[in-house]
């Protein structure tokens, strides 16, 4: 109940809770290739290295997409108050 | 015939090649068709989820085919880069809105966009060649680039793109609400993300689908997917019409001509930033 109100209270304070589930998509994206990134690291050799690059590559794009959702609820945060 | 490297790979591919490559691009183009069939029918959300998910797929089928060739050939490459209208439009649908006070409008999606076409634009994805200010996609048709008369073709792009822009302005639905009247600079972030993103399939896509397909039908596919991912991105923006689409099609293709021949991409650019500000200043002034 505590845990409950806290994030409710932490959700209210950054704004989150009037934000569309659709901005969420591209960081579900970046989570996901992220983790297999991760996973693709653990093995060793010339074509998990590759495979590591290529999805380091396609995650850019979604990182940057992740920072322009940050500086706008940043922005939006100080705005308010 | 000349042995330059460049001109060689431009050479029609082999019946074996495209008959390959067959199936893999039209069960591409069913996904982006029934990707935005989704997004009209089924929300936003539910078509950026289906946009997410062809670019997760299509990135694991860039590793998968860069591991089995040994990063030879060109099925990773073409993998990479048919991964590129995904992820335009799952950013075009996802990344959140240009605010100022109570005005929105779809705009930020240009700086990923911009991070994309800085990433990718290098080798080994796409050839050293490839550059802002004229890149020789074919080096066969730009032997007259010092001339004046490419000279006045380098001019004549933007000019007829602004004239398409005019066209496509005066051909926006009438009945149509306005855009609220936001400040200059979010028509100015919108006129950049919209040359971001050509500049990106300019200087990504149509190199790689160049050296496929050989220089007309890698012009040509190159300008039905920015046709394509333009328009619903402008969907999002204006009104449509009839008159609009034809028009986005007809600078598409222009910007494609314009491209292959050599010509500065920087006229390009320049020339889809003024179609999209004629577009937009239409909308606002309705």
């Amino acid at each position: 109940m505590t845990a409950a109100i806290a994030l409710t209270s932490v959700l209210g304070t950054l704004g989150l809770r009037h934000l569309s589930p659709l901005y969420f998509l591209p960081l579900m994206a970046l989570l996901f290739l992220l983790l297999e990134r991760e996973l693709i690291r653990a093995f060793s050799g010339p074509g998990a290295r590759a495979a590591s690059r290529i999805l380091g590559i396609a995650t850019l794009p979604l990182l940057v997409s992740f920072a322009v959702l940050v500086v706008l609820r940043l922005s939006y945060i100080f705005g308010r108050s | 015939m000349s042995t330059d490297s460049a001109v060689a790979y431009l050479q029609p591919p082999t019946s074996s090649v495209l008959a390959g490559l067959a199936r893999p691009t039209v069960a591409y183009v069913a996904a982006l068709i029934i990707a935005e069939a989704i997004v009209r029918i089924g929300g936003s959300f539910a078509g950026a989820a289906c946009y997410a998910l062809g670019f997760i797929v299509l990135v694991n089928v860039t590793v998968l085919a860069y591991r089995r060739f040994d990063g030879e050939g060109l099925r990773w490459r073409l993998a990479a880069a048919a991964g590129v209208p995904f992820l335009d439009r799952l950013l075009v649908l996802s990344v959140p809105p240009f605010t100022w006070g109570t005005f929105e409008i779809s705009a930020l999606w240009g700086l990923p966009l911009l991070a994309t076409a800085i990433t990718l634009g290098r080798p080994p994805l796409v050839p050293p060649s490839a550059g802002l200010l004229g890149h020789p996609v074919s080096r066969a048709w730009f032997t007259r680039q010092n001339s004046p008369r490419s000279w006045i073709l380098t001019v004549q792009v933007p000019i007829t793109a602004l004239c398409l822009g005019v066209i496509a302005a005066v051909s926006l639905p009438q009945n149509a609400p306005p855009i609220e009247g936001g400040p200059p600079i979010a028509v100015a972030a919108v006129v950049f993300a919209f040359c971001v993103q050509e500049s990106l399939y300019r200087l990504v896509i149509q190199p790689i689908t160049a050296e496929v397909w050989g220089d007309r039908i890698g012009m040509l596919t190159t300008s039905a997917l920015l046709a394509f991912t333009s328009i619903t991105a402008l969907y999002e923006l204006v009104p449509m019409g009839f008159g609009v689409v034809l028009a986005g099609i007809a600078v598409s293709l222009l910007f494609g001509l314009s491209t292959v021949r050599g010509l500065p991409i920087a006229g390009v650019i320049l020339g889809r930033g003024l179609f999209t500000f004629c577009l937009l200043c239409a909308s606002i002034l309705q």
